[in-house]
């Protein structure tokens, strides 16, 4: 990929203190991502990747190291600077969905747009936002769904909710962790198709997954183990760039 | 705009919400409740007190009275035209009340009024019940008692003069719910000779077959404290046994203008029962009895009495009442009417005796409110008491909302998490947690209010429907607080600083709560199970 670099990780380093030891989860990791890149960072359980994503979504600090985004160093960003990157930059798919249960799927898809907004102006912005999130909605196959609340939907229709959350601002960078964990082989194949083609769109997604399996669907796949990026190979005959503490390892 | 729309949504799918509303519900109408009956307490207090003397009285505190209050009337009434609207003098005694025809006997407080003068300077005529249907028929100079006669249809027909009296009330009269009442009963009777009533009820005459007419001998007129007279029943109205006009007693006792007995054996005075008063005050209305100034200042020899030298002593009363024009201030009228008594001693050129002397330097202007004052003040102290108690017991509203919040902060930490990753600052959060809050204290207090109001306008509906029930559950007796009704006005003002105060606790109450979710670190807050 000729494509320039959208966000580049160096050197995280981040540890979590457990009883009275800190573990030293990521020990100088790197990591560059380019624009429409399908990134999939895999490794063990606990391994660290879920962290990594998070300080990439900037809702975690790493104790050292930097991550630059479109060439701004996010953690010398003023908070409000930061929400703003959350809340417009990237987009966020969990595991587990995090879904508000009391708004409907329309709602909670429309909910960033809320975040946007003083009450004041939203009777300006309401119906673009509305008919965007329409659109995003039809566009994940939930367009029958938009007046139904969470616990109303299968997981596999609420992970398709979450996606068009993560969406509707259009972001630069969607982060998913674990997106399909928690659903069964077929409905996880379904979601994975859904990234795949928001992909060949051009949304540059980095997700991370410990099930190895899911990297097909990538341009490109690191591994994550013991706090570095061990590997790096390009399912699709991309090279991907590492740090200086990974080591290349072929497929 | 997140905050309104979540706090919307909170607010009707969240139980522990409607909770919240219901504490701060209960809270504001407690206190609205209380302060509602206490204000009214002391309005109403303040209102009877007003209307039962006049708004300046002369007085020497003691039952022998003072002299020349006829001059000072006129030469106040001059002086201070501006000022004085109207003056009568009052004597107050004590003596013995009895209804001989069933025994009835009880201590009083007689007062000599002139009965027009009287009604001018105060709110007395408001008070009495025949003068209401029979308006200008109420007096208190000689009078026989009105017996209802039997017309050619078979009606029962009082005696023309309350006939005439009653169409005049029935023509002016605008409310059709009181005239109906009245068509319906127009007045029980009671069979002459007999004075106790066979049929009870509001307006109670004796009857006899024949034309109707005046029983005599004609005797001086006496209005009798309602309560004095008349029991109350369950219901709030009075077992009216007596009929109109029937003979009453009162026993005097003698003072000389010093104060020592006068030698004279008491007096028992024959009276017509010529109606009745409510001034709304029990301690009044239980002891009160009205009887002509005039005939009342002859039987306790304060009028002019001649000596053993053959000189005359002065008439004394023992109060002199000023009703004030409408314009002019209470407190500055006092002062310029004690200056005008003081200028006007200062113009008795008569030789006084020393019992005259020391009579007219004990007597003191006082406004209603100086008369009054500790009473008044005891309830204004009583009603400031019993909010602060009940302000201090809605805290634990306040206490309950922080609570609440802090369960819901628990319980709503991933949503905290899902907001703060999309974009949303600690301080919307907590800002958001706030105007939850201020939501639930809006929502309580519209409800507090709504509810307390409700209580408060109907609180003697439901005290009399609790009273049938049993008895016992009459919390308000009019023995106890005064009045036989319980207060039932809700102020504008309460209800606002009531209203505010509920929002405001609320708010206080999510502080803590709201700060704990402001400062919740995204990752933790997803993470959290």
């Amino acid at each position: 990929m000729s494509k320039k670099p959208i966000l580049h990780a160096q050197n995280i380093q981040k540890s979590y203190i457990m009883g009275a030891e800190p573990v030293r989860v990521l020990r100088g990791t790197s990591l560059e991502v380019k624009e429409g890149e399908f990134l999939v960072i895999t490794g063990s359980s606990g391994c660290g990747k879920s962290t990594l994503l998070h300080i990439l979504g900037a809702l975690d600090t790493p104790d050292r190291g930097s991550v630059e985004f479109k060439g701004r160093s996010l953690f010398d960003l003023r908070d409000s600077e930061r929400r703003l990157y959350r809340n417009r930059d990237v987009g966020f798919v969990f595991q587990f969905y995090h879904l508000l249960p009391e708004l409907n799927v329309l709602e909670n898809v429309m909910l960033p747009h809320f975040l946007q907004h003083p009450w004041w102006r939203w009777r300006f912005h309401k119906r673009k936002s509305v008919k965007d999130a329409e659109k995003i909605v039809e566009r994940v196959g939930l367009a029958h769904r938009t007046r139904h609340r969470p616990n109303q939907l299968s997981g596999g229709e609420r992970q398709r909710a979450a996606i068009a959350r993560a969406l509707i601002t259009q972001p630069s960078l969607l982060l998913a962790d674990e997106p399909t964990g928690n659903l069964d082989e077929s409905i996880g194949t379904d979601i994975l198709g859904l990234l795949a083609e928001l992909n060949s769109a051009g949304q540059t997604i980095v997700m991370v997954t410990h099930d190895t399996r899911v990297a097909s669907y990538a341009h490109r796949r690191v591994h994550l183990g013991d706090g570095v990026i061990r590997e790096a190979t390009g399912a699709l005959g991309v090279r991907s760039t590492t740090s200086h503490t990974s080591e290349k390892v072929a497929r | 705009m997140y905050k309104w729309f979540l706090v919307g949504r909170y607010l009707h799918t969240k139980l522990i919400a409607l909770l919240g509303v219901a504490a701060v519900m209960l809270c504001v109408a407690m206190v609205l409740v209380v302060v509602s009956v206490m204000g009214g307490f002391l309005d109403t207090i303040r209102a009877r007190a007003k209307g039962l003397h006049s708004e300046i009285v002369l007085d020497t505190g003691s039952p022998q009275g003072f002299p020349f209050y006829e001059e000072f009337s006129k030469y106040v009434s001059e002086k201070l035209p501006d000022v004085v609207r109207a003056t009568t003098p009052a004597i107050w005694t004590f003596g013995i009340f009895r209804v001989p025809a069933n025994t009835l006997t009880k201590p009083a407080r007689v007062f000599g009024i002139r009965f027009d003068g009287y009604s001018q300077v105060n709110d007395f005529k408001k008070g009495l019940q025949y003068e209401r249907f029979f308006p200008g028929t109420t007096q208190l100079g000689l009078q026989g008692m009105p017996v209802a006669g039997v017309n050619e249809r078979g009606q029962l027909q009082l005696p023309a003069e309350l006939e005439s009296a009653n169409a005049t009330w029935r023509g002016k009269e605008s409310d059709p719910s009181k005239l109906a009442e009245f068509e319906n009963n127009p007045f029980a009777t009671t069979a002459f000779p007999r004075v106790t009533a066979d049929m009870p009820g509001d307006r109670v005459f004796s009857s006899a077959p024949g034309e109707p007419f005046y029983g005599e001998p004609r005797l001086p007129g006496a209005i009798i404290g309602t309560d004095l007279l008349f029991y109350r029943r369950m219901d709030g109205n009075f077992d009216r046994f007596l009929a109109r006009g029937a003979t009453v007693t009162t026993t005097l006792i003698t003072l000389t203008a010093s104060g020592n007995m006068s030698g004279e054996p008491a007096i028992t005075v024959p009276l017509r029962y010529a109606d009745d008063a409510r001034s709304g005050i029990y301690e009044i209305d239980s002891m009160a009895v009205y009887v002509d100034f005039d005939m009342l200042q002859n039987k306790l020899a304060m009028d002019p009495q001649e000596r053993v030298d053959g000189s005359m002593t002065r008439a004394r009363t023992t109060q002199l009442l000023i009703g004030l024009r409408e314009s002019v201030g209470l407190d500055e009228s006092r002062v310029q009417i004690a200056e005008a008594w003081r200028s006007f001693r200062g113009t008795i050129l008569e030789p006084l005796t020393r019992d005259e002397e020391i009579t007219l330097a004990q007597v003191e202007v006082f406004s209603w409110e100086d008369l009054q004052r500790s009473f008044i003040l005891a309830v204004e102290k009583e009603k400031i008491l019993v909010t602060l108690l009940f302000g201090l017991i809605s805290i634990v509203a306040i206490v309950l909302i922080g609570c609440i919040f802090y369960m819901l902060v628990e319980k709503k930490t991933k949503d905290i998490g899902i907001l703060k990753s999309l974009g949303a600052s600690s301080g919307g959060v907590m800002g958001m947690f706030i105007l939850y809050a201020a939501a639930i204290g809006v929502t309580g207090a519209v409800l507090g209010t709504f509810g307390g109001s409700l209580f408060v306008w109907y609180i003697n509906d439901i005290q009399d429907w609790l009273a049938t029930l049993n008895p016992a559950l009459r919390v308000w007796s009019p023995e106890v607080y005064s009045f036989d009704r319980i207060p039932e006005t809700v102020k504008t003002a309460d209800v606002l600083w009531v209203g505010i105060f509920a929002i405001v606790s609320s708010m206080v109450g999510s502080l803590i709560p709201a700060t704990i979710a402001g400062r919740v670190w995204p990752v933790q807050a997803l993470r959290y199970e």
